[in-house]
């Protein structure tokens, strides 16, 4: 019984965690949203990301960190204490919480996968590698530039993209895909698609879709900022993407987008035209080691903290669990 | 409603190519022409005459062989060359997996998403303003 209470109790925190962040989630978005013009695309992308992830790990953080520890100190092992039906309903929809998740994620990894395979099957390697990463180019696909794989890279170059593109334009579409790459924006879209959507909050989903776009805008702009010719990358994104519009890939891929102006393509255009336009600085499009070095502060006093407050807290986070199973 | 969305979509007839469709189109390509008695022939050990007619007739329904009747034959030829056939599925694949909500959950940095008519109006501009900064740029070299 201590163990099937002690379960519960962890499932549940979990939820019920997930639940309260997710939805301070929305006051965040748009508080993100109002002062978007002050932050660059990358900072943008960072905080979204959070945004995004967060009430996962502070679920994971309140379940196994806090919850477990109260439980396993304060509650006798003998205990015959049945878990109560709010208890029940609350871990049971932890469960599905997670059980979806896995299913989320290896169906994302196993199409991701079967994609590279087939790729692979008619690709040949390019005698360069693109900065180190090995790139692709696969006969018979629709138009075609991407990376794939989170821990090893690799860049897909379709037939046709490689024959219309120019040696510039050609290095300008790779140095956007690197810039993917340097920012392990692969990674952050398994966490992503791993993240529980609900239906009753559509608005997570609408996260995930402004981070696609705001993520394409980074890396455009990381592109520029490692020496990329804006006029070059616009030039491959038109022709790229005029590409794609004669193969018939006119239909909007409805899970990337928040509405039907805003795909990544749209706002990449524009926002090309603006850099065209007006440029782009080094010191606000490269945040991402200011944002490495700042998250590693802060994670590290939170532990220190964490570690500081555990015994002094424990005590409070059993009161609670003792309200939960009641 | 889900499940209806999920399971009650027809699928393409690429996506529908079992294992001894796919083999009937080899045979189909190997041979240039087939007929269900020639198939019959290579393949009487495994399969029943009526399994091939069918399973002929339905890879012609599918648009995928075409058939000329001469007597009581008929004489069935691939409508896609090998080439074109691959080239399809491995386009339909791709589009499939970018397109269908269901099938986004490739783990991947795509340099173009789907591009839809509004896209191609921006992409339009933004190719006037390159072509102005090239025009520009040219002259003052």
């Amino acid at each position: 019984m201590f163990y099937l209470l002690c379960l519960c109790l962890i499932l549940a925190v979990m939820f019920i965690v997930f639940m309260l962040t997710a939805l301070t989630s929305l006051p965040a978005l748009r508080v993100l949203l109002a002062y978007r013009h002050l932050v660059r695309a990358g900072t943008a992308a960072n905080f979204l990301f959070i945004i995004r992830a967060l009430p996962l790990v502070l679920g994971i953080v309140a379940s196994l960190g806090l919850a477990l520890p109260a439980f396993w100190e304060f509650e006798p092992s003998a205990t015959h204490e049945m878990p109560g039906p709010v208890l029940l309903l609350l871990a049971g929809l932890g469960v599905l919480m997670i059980v979806g998740m896995f299913w989320r994620i290896s169906r994302s990894v196993w199409v991701t996968l079967s994609l590279q395979r087939m790729w692979l099957k008619n690709a040949s390697p390019l005698a360069e590698n693109f900065k180190g990463i090995p790139v692709f180019c696969v006969k018979d696909s629709a138009s075609l530039v991407a990376v794939a794989g989170i821990f090893v890279p690799r860049i897909f170059l379709s037939q046709d993209v490689a024959d219309v593109l120019n040696t510039e334009e050609l290095n300008a579409a790779l140095a956007h895909e690197l810039a993917h790459v340097s920012t392990k924006d692969n990674l952050r879209q398994f966490v992503l698609k791993m993240m529980p959507r609900p239906q009753f909050l559509p608005f997570l989903s609408d996260i995930d879709s402004l981070w696609s776009s705001t993520s394409e805008l980074a890396a455009d702009e990381r592109a520029i900022v490692k020496g990329t010719s804006p006029l070059d990358l616009s030039s491959a994104l038109i022709k790229v993407g005029r590409l794609s519009f004669q193969r018939g890939s006119t239909l909007l891929a409805a899970s990337h987008l928040v509405d039907g102006c805003s795909s990544a393509t749209h706002v990449r255009a524009g926002h090309l035209r603006h850099l065209l336009e007006h440029g782009v600085s080094p010191e606000q499009a490269n945040p991402t080691r200011r944002w490495t070095r700042g998250w590693t502060a802060c994670a590290a006093v939170v532990l220190l903290l964490y570690l500081l407050a555990l015994w002094t807290l424990l005590p409070e986070v059993h009161d609670a669990l003792e309200f939960i199973v009641r | 409603m889900w499940l209806k969305s999920s399971f009650g979509r027809r699928k393409t007839s690429l996506e529908q190519l079992g294992e001894l469709e796919t083999e009937l189109m080899e045979r189909a390509w190997a041979h240039r022409e087939v007929t269900v008695r020639d198939v019959y022939n290579e393949m009487h050990q495994r399969l029943a005459y009526t399994t091939l007619m069918t399973t002929l007739d339905r890879l012609y329904r599918k648009g995928l062989l075409r058939r000329r009747r001469e007597g009581k034959a008929y004489f069935y030829s691939a409508a896609l060359t090998e080439q074109q056939y691959r080239e399809s599925l491995t386009g339909h694949f791709f589009e499939m997996v970018l397109h269908d909500s269901e099938n986004s959950s490739a783990i991947l940095s795509r340099f173009v998403e789907a591009v839809s008519e509004t896209d191609e109006e921006m992409l339009e501009k933004l190719d006037e303003i390159v072509k102005a900064k090239r025009k520009k740029l040219s002259r003052s070299e």
